[in-house]
């Protein structure tokens, strides 16, 4: 059976920027949003690290806001140069997917190297 | 008076207080894991204000650490791949300043436990046993930090660790106090009160240079230290 982890894992990073050009939100609410669109496996264990790298590359900042159920929550917001990286991955994921894409279609007419 | 440094391991330290013995020892393996591993003892203090914050939530809605974030040592061993120091001459100046900082705490112990209980100035002193003081303090500091590494190995090796420290160090180090305090040049036993004095300058220093250099990184990096 196909692990599918691995492939997702490599993706984590970029969906993690979308969510967060959309609106400015807690490693939670990231973790159920990307479980809604097909991230079964993540958890908040899986994501905080890649937060943290994140924040210290100045891709996205963070503050600490009240939280309903008491202790303050870490939101985080995108950046300037967390945008750029977005476009850079949307580009990158196009062309991969694109490439991917076109392996995937191919017949056994046209796969031989000899035709 | 605390540093800010200092002064942010001291509100962690009390806001831990609130927290379940599951949720503390959790946060106590991965930070002095990390902290050993490659990620530095600033950020390591952030880190865990963070997971503070998430153990208080994480129990407020009846669940843990654990169940949230996973297996403390596959999370701690991700946070480390992920967020290593890239930058060796940080990380170095860190350790360096942070070593000066602790072995100046822990000259200054020993010296004094030397001169007080021991009472060991109202006797020549041997030049080489004050140098075996001091190796044994960069030794011990070095142990100390890097034995944090091994906070998720098993309990064999754990307790093999402990046996040595506790039955083998203790035979070796008598015996050779006892041949190094009557060996080699000499000094007045007041040489005890100028070796402590400059201890605790050794102390001072590495906690000013290392509370310098955790500002200056804290700016770099746009981290509130306050």
């Amino acid at each position: 059976m196909y692990d599918k982890s691995q492939m997702m894992r490599g993706t984590l990073e970029g969906c993690i920027l979308k969510i967060l050009s959309i609106e400015t939100t807690y490693g939670y609410e990231i973790v159920v949003k990307l479980q809604y669109y097909g991230f079964e496996d993540v958890k908040e264990g899986t994501i905080y690290p890649l937060l943290v790298r994140l924040e210290r590359k100045k891709m996205i900042s963070s503050e600490f806001r009240p939280s309903p159920l008491g202790p303050s929550r870490k939101y985080y917001t995108l950046t300037e140069d967390g945008y750029t990286l977005l476009k850079e991955f949307e580009t990158c994921w196009s062309s991969v997917s694109a490439t991917v894409n076109s392996i995937l279609t191919l017949s056994p007419d046209h796969g031989s190297s000899d035709n | 008076m605390l540093n800010k440094y200092q002064n942010l391991k001291s509100k962690n330290k009390s806001s831990l207080y609130s927290l379940t013995d599951a949720d503390r020892t959790y946060i106590d393996k991965t930070i002095r894991y990390v902290c050993s591993a490659g990620i530095g003892m600033l950020e390591g203090e952030f880190i865990r204000k963070d997971l503070i914050g998430m153990a208080l939530e994480a129990e407020a809605l009846g669940s843990s650490l654990e169940q949230r974030l996973g297996d403390a040592a596959a999370f701690s061993q991700s946070l480390v791949s992920e967020n290593a120091c890239t930058d060796l001459t940080v990380r170095k100046f860190e350790k360096l300043y942070y070593g000066i900082w602790q072995v100046g705490a822990l000259l200054s112990i020993m010296t004094a436990l030397f001169i007080v209980p021991l009472g060991m100035y109202k006797r020549n002193i041997s030049l080489l046993f004050i140098l075996f003081v001091v190796i044994y303090a960069i030794a011990a500091y070095l142990v100390i930090f890097n034995i944090n590494r091994l906070v998720f190995a098993s309990r064999q090796c754990k307790f093999t660790i402990i046996i040595f420290a506790f039955l083998i160090l203790p035979f070796i180090l008598q015996n050779v106090r006892n041949i190094l305090l009557n060996l080699g040049p000499q000094l007045p036993g007041a040489a005890l009160w100028i070796f402590l004095c400059a201890s605790v300058l050794i102390y001072i220093t590495g906690r000013l240079l290392f509370e310098n250099f955790a500002i200056k990184n804290a700016r770099k990096n746009h981290w509130d230290l306050t």
